[in-house]
């Protein structure tokens, strides 16, 4: 099955406000395929931008798959992941 | 210090803070008016998120943007308003005033301080060595189950290290724990008080506080008043910037949004590293084989060098007194260009205080720190992928840019006296966090770190390890290292400035 795809935008406000921080919580997140039993493995991207808005108010932004969050946390973010490769044990 | 590399709701708020106070700067007006409405834009509604109300998560931030603005903490009992002094603040100068580190205090959860406990996993066991153990007879039992008099507890731990079921418990409030100069006291209702007669501004308090209640003073404010007044400012970037901004922000794309801010230029304070490497090998060489000193200490961390004199006055002399990278930096672009306003921008609270002291004052203008910066691009809307590369001068070596990690200062000294003179044995010994900085110079005032090079830095990892630091340690270490591998030349001794060695001061 494809690598499910995480964007985390990696603009100022982003960066400003913890999307380092939410990359280095989930860059690991294959290590736990196995175990979780997730459906396939995760992809993680850095990227400029996403959906072209000014992000000062929505920062930090990550989209999970086809799901975009605003103000994202990493505890929600993985939430998502885990939804979406059917992990799990985890809830 | 387990918090650090968290982002928290505290992490945020500080940044927001930052934002606000640039964006409030660069676009000028009412300066009181505008401080007033802060906190209500940051903390809309009715509902508290954090604390015990909106007023009081309102009224915390307002002391944060005091601080922000370089204006002192008011206590909860001051009836003036938080803006009162902006206006007057708004000027193209430092109006730094000690203290640089803060607690505010209605915002200190006067968390209880260090204390041993037995706590409900105690079985009552027929050995009990917990009261075996207890040098000072503290420990009796009540219940059937253990209990520790907390007036006769000597906080030792013995009898935590004793217990079959772990349970005895040690903790203490965060802030007090991270401090390793032990400056952090009570005042009269228990909240955390800092003695300033101790403290050495290295901000690990500042990172480690769970309720957000201490804040360091900014430069933020004034360094936008004297852009905006057409100073001509030089940024230099210390060793620790790499990738310190996140992924789009090369050093290319970082000079080019540094001087969209409004900077005229933008250099390495690794150059200065260079010449302060050279100094200290050479001032190594001239008194330490000789045995004219025990031992030679490292002079780039103000903390680790103010504690070093403050604790251990009869080793002072043996802490180098050489230019430390940013000040021969800044002296550096002052004969190139007298009429330059020089800005070092960080990842520590510790460099605003030595750039204030008398004998560097009138070099290093400003002092801000990474995360400071980075609400000033924010402010602005400066995106690192919409600008165009531009190069960031090629002159400085491996070595001076090898700095911002804890233990290269001293392999670097190391490398350049050997390249000086290579029949000299150098041992090096290092220490991160300034509880094991004090042990190290026990230690060597004990007399067993003769001969040696010691490098101390108050923050763990070292500089990349700061106070204003927004990448974690680890993957900032990871950059560093890349950098300093990249530097067209490996030694100091080859830096195109070294003819300033010894001319700078």
């Amino acid at each position: 099955m494809e690598a499910l795809k995480v964007k985390v935008c990696v603009c100022t406000h982003c960066v400003l406000k913890g999307a380092m921080d939410i990359i280095e919580s989930i860059e690991d997140i294959n290590d736990v395929k196995e175990i979780l039993e997730m459906d396939r493995y995760v992809k993680i991207e850095s990227v400029p931008s996403i959906s072209d808005s000014n992000h000062d108010a929505a920062a930090p932004v990550v989209v999970v798959g086809d799901d975009l969050i605003k103000n994202a946390t990493a505890q929600e973010v993985l939430e998502k992941i885990f939804i979406q490769t059917n992990a799990t044990n985890v809830f | 210090m387990s918090m650090r590399g968290i982002f928290t709701p505290i992490t945020k708020i500080r940044r927001q803070v930052f934002e606000e106070v640039a964006r409030m700067a660069y676009n000028g007006g009412d300066y009181a008016k505008k401080m007033e409405e802060i906190p209500f834009k940051l903390i809309p509604g009715e509902i508290a998120s954090y604390r015990d109300s909106v007023f009081k998560e309102r009224a915390i931030l307002g002391e944060r943007l005091r601080l922000a603005v370089g204006l002192d903490v008011y206590s909860a009992d001051i009836p003036n308003p938080i803006s009162e002094g902006v206006s007057e603040a708004a000027i193209a100068h430092k109006v730094y005033q000690a203290p640089l580190i803060n607690i505010i205090p209605f915002a200190c959860d006067a968390c209880p301080t260090k204390t041993i406990e037995v706590t409900e996993n105690c079985r009552g066991c027929m050995a009990h060595p917990c009261t075996a153990v207890c040098p000072v007879n503290a420990i009796s039992i009540v219940n059937g189950k253990s209990l520790i008099d907390q007036e006769k507890c000597i906080k030792c731990g013995r009898c935590k290290a004793a217990c079959p079921y772990s349970a005895i418990i040690q903790y203490d409030r965060p802030c007090a724990s991270a401090c390793g100069v032990d400056a952090i006291e009570s005042d009269a209702l228990g909240r955390a008080k800092i003695n300033y007669d101790k403290c050495v501004s290295c901000g690990m308090c500042l990172v480690s506080c769970p309720f957000g209640a201490i804040v360091d003073k900014t430069q933020i404010f004034q360094l936008i008043q004297a852009i905006k007044r057409g100073d001509k400012i030089v940024a230099i970037l210390a060793p620790a910037f790499v990738g310190q901004f996140g992924p789009l922000a090369t050093p290319e794309k970082l000079t080019a949004a540094l001087l969209a801010l409004g900077f005229a230029d933008v250099r390495e304070v690794a150059i200065g590293a260079d010449l302060a490497t050279i100094d200290d090998a050479k001032l190594y060489i001239e008194k330490i084989p000789t045995k004219e000193l025990p031992f030679l200490g490292t002079s780039c961390c103000p903390s680790w060098s103010v504690m070093a004199k403050t604790e251990f006055p009869e080793l002072s002399e043996c802490i180098s007194m050489e230019l430390t990278p940013m000040v021969a930096t800044a002296r550096l672009i002052k004969k190139e260009d007298p009429d330059a306003r020089v800005v070092f921008i960080g990842p520590c609270a510790s460099k605003k205080l030595e750039a204030s002291r008398r004998t560097v004052r009138s070099d290093v203008s400003f002092v801000i720190t990474f995360e400071e910066v980075m609400g000033m691009f924010a402010a602005k809307d400066i995106e690192f992928d919409d600008l165009q590369d531009t190069s960031l001068p090629e002159e400085a070596t491996s070595q001076g840019r090898s700095y911002a990690v804890a233990g290269s200062v001293a392999e670097s000294i190391k490398d350049c006296i050997h390249e000086l003179d290579p029949s000299i044995d150098v041992k090096i010994d290092h220490a991160e966090g300034l509880r094991d900085c004090k042990k190290m110079l026990k230690l060597a005032a004990a007399g067993r770190r003769d001969g040696y090079l010691l490098e101390g830095m108050a923050c763990p990892g070292g500089c990349v390890g700061g106070a204003g630091t927004i990448t974690q340690i680890n993957r900032s270490t990871t950059n560093v290292k890349k950098f300093t591998a990249s530097a067209k030349e490996k030694s100091a001794l080859k830096s195109e400035y070294i003819d300033y060695v010894g001319k700078l001061d």
